[in-house]
C-alpha cells in the first residue's frame, strides 16, 4: 500500500499525515476521529480512500429534506415538489431551501474524514448556481446531478447538471428562443405583431441567449483559455434554444428551437432534435483535452495550494507536474471521478505541501461543528445560527451571484472582518454545546483538559504554543476556542 | 457587549529575562515587538488626527456612498410634481399637496418625512435627480437592481458580470495605505461594504467588509496565539488586528439604540472620515417595495432613511475636520425602478420604471432637481413615468466631477484595468451635480 504515495510522502509522521486527511481533504476531525482510523503508515491515506468506495454515502435521499407547510402540500424533495414549491408565493420556496441545506450539516457529520462531502462541495461550486434565480431547484441539483455522480463519470455529471431546471434558470436558457424557431414564424404572422408597425418584428423579434453555452464553455468545460471562439459560443447557444426547464418532464421545447446543423468546438452536429444534439456536444466537450487540463487545475487550486508565483522555477514545474497527471487521468479514464479522486489523493505533493491555504468558511466551520462533538440534533437545531455566521464571512450554499462560483484564492477568504467572524463564531459554538452538554450532566465535551481535546483532534501537530496556552487552565469556554482559531485549524 | 478578554498578559517576565540573555525563547518577546508595529499602525489609522495626517489629504479626499434602496422606490410620492397637470389625474388615495409636501422649486415637492434632507437642501447640499432607472428596464427586483449594480448595458440576455461597477471604480483610485511592518504587504482597502457586501462592490480587488455585531463580541487569546514565535502567524494576527481595528472605530454608536442599519450609516461615516480610511462605500436598505398602505409604509422608510443620512453625516464628525470630510462627501441613494403612477386597489403602487435620486453631501451642487421630466401625460407602456435618465448617466456624472475619473477610464478602460461603465457612449454624464472647486 505504501507505494500508492512517494515522493516524500514516505517521510511524514502519521499525525501530519492525518493532518493532510482530515483538513486538506476533509472536514476537520470529529472527537476520537483521529484515533479512530488506527495507526500505519498508511493509516490516513487508507481512511480518505475507504471513503472514496462507498458510492451511497453521499447520497441524501428525498424524504430527508421533507417540509411539511401544513396549509400547502409537502415539499417532499422530488423535481415535481420542486416546481410546485418554486412556483408557490411567500416564503415556502425559502423554507425549502433552508431545509435543504440544514441537512447538509447533519451529512457532513457523517463520515470519519469527510472527503467525498468535500468533492461534493468542489463540484457544487464548479457548478455554481445562485438560488435567487435557481429557487429550490438548486438543493435538488445538488442531490441528484452532483451527489449522484460524485464518485461517477464527469459527462454523466455534466449533462445531468446542464438539463437541471436550477441551471436553465439560473444562466436563462428557458428564455432564449430560435429567431427562427417554429414559434417566432407564428409570432411573426400574428395579427398583434403586424398591428405594431412593419420594422416591429425585426426590431423586437424573440431571440437566444447566449448565457449557458458561454458558461458551459468556459467554465463548465473547456475553461476559459479553452480555445473556443465566439463562433463556437454562438451555435452552442443557437443550438441550446429550446433546452429548457418549463414542467418535471419535459427539458426541451421544440417549438422555440431553432432547426439546423450547428459547430462547436470542430465537431459539427447534424440537424437532429434539440436533445440528441446537446447531450451529444456535452459528452464531447466533457472529453476534451482542455476539459480535463482545466477540471486539474480546479482540483489542485482547491485542495492544495494557491497559483505559485511564476518566478518561483520549483513551485511551477510542481504545479504543472500535479495538474499534468491530473488531466492524464481524467483523459485516460474517460472522466472517471473516481479514478480521478483517487489520482488526487495520490498525489506526493498534496501530502507534503505546506499548510499554506485559508480554509474556506464552511470547512472551517464545519470542522469546528465536528471539532466539538455537535450531534445531529443540535446541528438541525442550530443550522441557523451557522448561516448567519457563514453569510458575515461572505459564504451561503448556493449564495454566489456569478456563475464562476465562489474562488479558491486566499487573498479572497482572508479579511480582517472575515476572521473576526471566525472569532466570534468559535467562541459562540464552543460556548453553546457547554450549554447543552451542561443539562446532560457532561460539560467537558469528553475531555478532562482542553490541552487533551487538542490532542485528540491535532496529536502532535498542535503547535507548543497552543499546547502552552490550553495548559494555562481548564477553562473550557475561553480555550477550546482557540483550537480552532490556531493557523492549525484555519490553514489546511 | 459581552466581552471575553480576560487580559493575560503574555509578555511573561520569565520571558523578557530570557530575552535579556538572547534565549531563543525571546523571540516570543520580540515577535511581539514587530507585530505592536503592526498593531500601531493600524490604530494610527483608526484614531489618527486628521488634521496631522502625514498627507494632510483629508481636505481634498472624495468620498463617495452610495444607497441601493431595494425594492423599487416611488419616486412620484418622494418627490411630487405637483406642477404637473397630469399629476392629480392618475393618483387618487395616494395623492399629496402643496400644504402636506415641502416646496422644492414650485414644481416639485418633497415628502414630509424627509426633514434632514430638506435642510440639506435648502443649505445647498442636497439635490434631486428625477425621472431616473437603471438601463434595463423590466420592472424585476432581482434584474434590475443586478443591472444597476453590474453597471451593465440594458440589453436583455446581457453576460452575466464578474463584478460590480464600484470594484471596477476602486482600479482607477489611489491605492491604501500599506500597513507598516507587515510581510507580505496589506493594503487597506479603499472600499467598504456594509451590512453584508452588496454585489456593487464584489469583484477581484479587495474591499473591507464590516457589519455591526448582532452578537457577543469576543476577543480572547487569540492574538496571543498568533504572535507566539513558534507556530505563531503574522498575516492571520495582521488581519485580525484589522478587523477589531474597524470594529472600535465603527461600533462607538452613542445613539445604537435606534436600530442596526442606523448603526451601519454611522459606522460607514466613521470609517470613511478616518484619515486613511476607505473612501468609496455601498449599502443595501430593503423596505421600498410599496405594494400595499403605501402612505404609512413610505413614511415609515423615509424617515428611517432621512435618520440614516443623519447618522452618517454625525460619523463623519464634528467641528473643522468632520466640516473638511463633508465637504468631500457625494452620498447617492438610487433604487432599481419607480413604480405605476396609478395606485392600486391596496392602497399602494405595483412595479414601474422611472423614479427619483437623491444626492447628498457637502459636494452636491445642491438645492435643485435635476431632470428632463417626461410629463405625465405621455407614459412609459401607459403606466409609468418614463425615465429619460438612466443610473450610468447619474454616476458617470458624479464619477467624473467628483472623483476626477476620465471618460476614457468611465467608457472604454485604461492600462488593462476594465471600463466602470463598459458600452455606455450613448449614457452621456449628467453634467452640473458637483459643486464647482474653487
Amino acid at each position: 500500500m505504501a507505494a500508492a504515495v512517494a515522493g516524500g510522502y514516505e517521510k511524514l509522521d502519521e499525525d501530519t499525515k492525518a493532518r493532510v486527511a482530515f483538513m486538506r481533504f476533509g472536514f476537520g476531525p470529529k472527537p476520537g476521529g483521529r484515533l479512530s482510523i488506527g495507526t500505519g503508515e498508511d493509516a490516513a491515506y487508507n481512511a480518505c480512500l475507504a471513503e472514496l468506495k462507498d458510492e451511497q454515502a453521499a447520497l441524501i435521499p428525498d424524504e430527508n429534506v421533507r417540509v411539511v407547510y401544513g396549509d400547502w402540500p409537502d415539499y417532499d424533495g422530488t423535481l415535481e415538489g420542486c416546481y410546485k414549491v418554486a412556483c408557490s408565493p411567500g416564503e415556502r420556496p425559502r423554507t425549502a431551501w433552508t431545509k435543504e441545506s440544514t441537512e447538509r450539516y447533519v451529512q457532513f457529520l457523517r463520515p470519519r474524514v469527510g472527503f467525498v462531502e468535500r468533492l461534493v462541495q468542489f463540484w457544487q461550486n464548479h457548478f455554481s448556481v445562485w438560488t435567487s434565480k435557481a429557487s429550490c431547484f438548486s438543493g435538488h441539483m445538488d442531490r441528484h446531478a452532483i451527489r449522484q455522480n460524485v464518485l461517477g463519470n464527469f459527462s454523466d455529471m455534466l449533462l445531468a447538471v446542464e438539463k437541471h431546471p436550477a441551471m436553465i434558470r439560473y444562466l436563462d436558457n428557458h428564455l432564449s428562443i430560435g429567431p427562427n424557431s417554429p414559434y417566432v414564424g407564428r409570432w411573426k404572422k400574428s395579427a398583434w405583431v403586424k398591428r405594431q408597425g412593419s420594422d416591429y418584428a425585426i426590431k423586437n423579434r424573440p431571440t437566444y441567449t447566449e448565457n449557458l453555452a458561454r458558461e458551459i464553455l468556459e467554465l463548465h468545460t473547456l475553461g476559459e483559455d479553452g480555445g473556443y471562439t465566439q463562433a463556437d459560443v454562438t451555435a452552442f447557444a443557437k443550438m441550446l434554444t429550446g433546452w429548457t426547464a418549463n414542467s418535471p418532464n419535459t427539458f426541451y421545447n421544440a417549438d422555440v428551437h431553432q432547426p439546423g446543423a450547428y459547430t462547436v468546438m470542430g465537431t459539427t452536429y447534424g440537424q437532429a432534435d434539440v436533445v440528441r444534439q446537446v447531450s451529444a456536444c456535452l459528452k464531447d466537450l466533457a472529453l476534451h483535452p482542455n476539459t480535463a487540463k482545466h477540471i486539474a487545475t480546479k482540483l489542485v487550486r482547491h485542495f492544495i495550494r494557491d497559483a505559485p508565483d511564476p518566478n518561483n522555477e520549483k513551485a511551477m514545474s510542481q504545479d504543472t507536474a500535479d495538474i499534468r497527471r491530473l488531466a492524464d487521468v481524467f483523459s485516460d479514464e474517460a472522466g472517471n471521478l473516481y479514478e480521478v479522486s483517487k489520482a488526487l489523493l495520490e498525489l506526493p505533493s498534496a501530502w507534503t505541501t505546506p499548510f499554506n491555504r485559508i480554509k474556506q468558511p464552511l470547512p472551517w466551520a464545519v470542522s469546528v461543528i465536528r471539532g466539538i462533538g455537535t450531534t445531529e440534533v443540535e446541528a438541525r437545531g442550530f443550522a441557523w445560527r451557522y448561516k448567519l455566521y457563514l453569510d458575515l464571512m461572505g459564504w451561503a450554499f448556493w449564495g454566489r451571484e456569478t456563475p464562476d462560483g465562489y474562488p479558491d484564492d486566499n487573498a479572497f477568504w482572508l479579511t480582517g472582518d472575515a476572521l473576526v467572524v471566525r472569532r466570534n463564531m468559535a467562541f459562540r459554538l464552543v460556548e453553546t454545546r457547554m450549554q447543552f452538554l451542561k443539562t446532560m450532566a457532561d460539560s467537558k465535551l469528553g475531555h478532562s483538559t482542553p490541552a487533551s481535546l487538542a490532542e485528540d483532534l491535532l496529536g502532535d501537530c498542535a503547535t507548543p504554543a497552543l499546547t502552552k496556552l490550553l495548559k494555562r487552565s481548564v477553562d473550557f469556554r475561553h480555550l477550546v476556542p482557540l483550537i480552532f482559531l490556531s493557523p492549525e485549524y484555519i490553514r489546511s | 457587549m459581552q466581552d471575553h478578554d480576560h487580559g493575560h498578559d503574555i509578555i511573561d517576565p520569565r520571558i523578557e529575562a530570557a530575552a535579556a540573555e538572547g534565549c531563543s525563547e525571546s523571540r516570543l518577546y520580540l515577535n511581539r515587538r514587530a507585530l505592536l508595529g503592526a498593531t500601531a499602525s493600524l490604530s494610527a489609522w483608526a484614531f489618527m488626527p486628521r488634521s496631522s495626517s502625514a498627507t494632510g489629504n483629508n481636505d481634498r479626499e472624495k468620498r463617495l456612498l452610495v444607497v441601493l434602496l431595494q425594492g423599487g422606490l416611488d419616486g412620484l410620492h418622494l418627490v411630487a410634481p405637483l406642477g404637473d397637470p397630469d399629476y392629480g389625474v392618475w393618483r387618487n388615495g395616494l395623492r399629496q399637496s402643496a400644504t402636506d409636501m415641502a416646496d422644492l422649486d414650485g414644481f416639485f415637492y418633497l415628502n414630509k418625512a424627509m426633514t434632514n434632507f430638506h435642510a440639506w437642501y435648502e443649505a445647498g447640499d442636497a439635490a434631486i435627480v428625477h425621472a431616473i432607472a437603471p438601463p434595463l428596464r423590466v420592472r424585476s427586483h432581482f434584474h434590475c437592481m443586478y443591472n444597476l449594480e453590474a453597471g451593465t448595458n440594458g440589453q436583455a440576455g446581457a453576460r452575466t458580470a464578474r463584478n460590480g461597477w464600484m470594484n471596477r471604480l476602486l482600479a482607477y483610485l489611489p491605492q491604501g495605505d500599506a500597513i507598516a511592518g507587515v510581510t507580505p504587504e496589506i493594503r487597506l482597502p479603499r472600499g467598504l461594504a456594509l451590512g453584508g457586501a452588496p454585489f456593487i462592490l464584489k469583484g477581484e480587488r479587495p474591499v473591507l467588509t464590516w457589519t455591526p455585531d448582532r452578537w457577543p463580541w469576543y476577543s480572547g487569546d487569540v492574538q496571543t496565539l498568533y504572535n507566539a514565535s513558534n507556530g505563531g502567524d503574522m498575516e492571520l494576527a495582521t488581519y485580525l488586528a484589522l478587523g477589531d481595528g474597524v470594529r472600535t472605530v465603527a461600533r462607538s454608536n452613542p445613539s445604537a439604540a435606534t436600530g442596526s442599519v442606523n448603526s451601519t450609516f454611522y459606522g460607514a461615516g466613521k470609517l470613511m472620515g478616518a484619515a486613511t480610511g476607505p473612501r468609496v462605500a455601498a449599502i443595501q436598505i430593503v423596505g421600498f417595495d410599496a405594494h400595499r398602505s403605501e402612505k404609512s409604509g413610505m413614511a415609515y422608510m423615509l424617515n428611517y432613511l432621512d435618520t440614516c443620512l443623519k447618522s452618517f453625516r454625525d460619523g463623519l464628525g464634528e467641528g473643522a475636520e468632520g466640516e473638511a470630510a463633508w465637504r468631500n462627501t457625494v452620498v447617492a441613494c438610487v433604487s432599481e425602478f419607480g413604480r405605476t403612477v396609478w395606485d392600486n386597489g391596496q392602497d399602494g403602487t405595483d412595479h414601474g420604471t422611472g423614479t427619483a435620486a437623491l444626492l447628498v453631501g457637502g459636494a452636491v451642487a445642491g438645492r435643485k432637481v435635476t431632470t428632463d421630466w417626461p410629463w405625465l401625460k405621455d407614459l412609459q407602456d401607459k403606466r409609468d413615468l418614463k425615465a429619460p435618465y438612466c443610473t450610468r448617466m447619474l454616476f458617470k456624472g458624479i464619477l467624473k466631477d467628483h472623483l476626477g475619473i476620465s471618460e476614457d477610464e468611465l467608457e472604454r478602460g485604461t492600462d488593462g484595468r476594465e471600463a466602470v461603465f463598459p458600452d455606455s457612449a450613448d449614457a452621456k454624464a449628467l453634467t452640473g451635480l458637483i459643486k464647482s472647486q474653487g
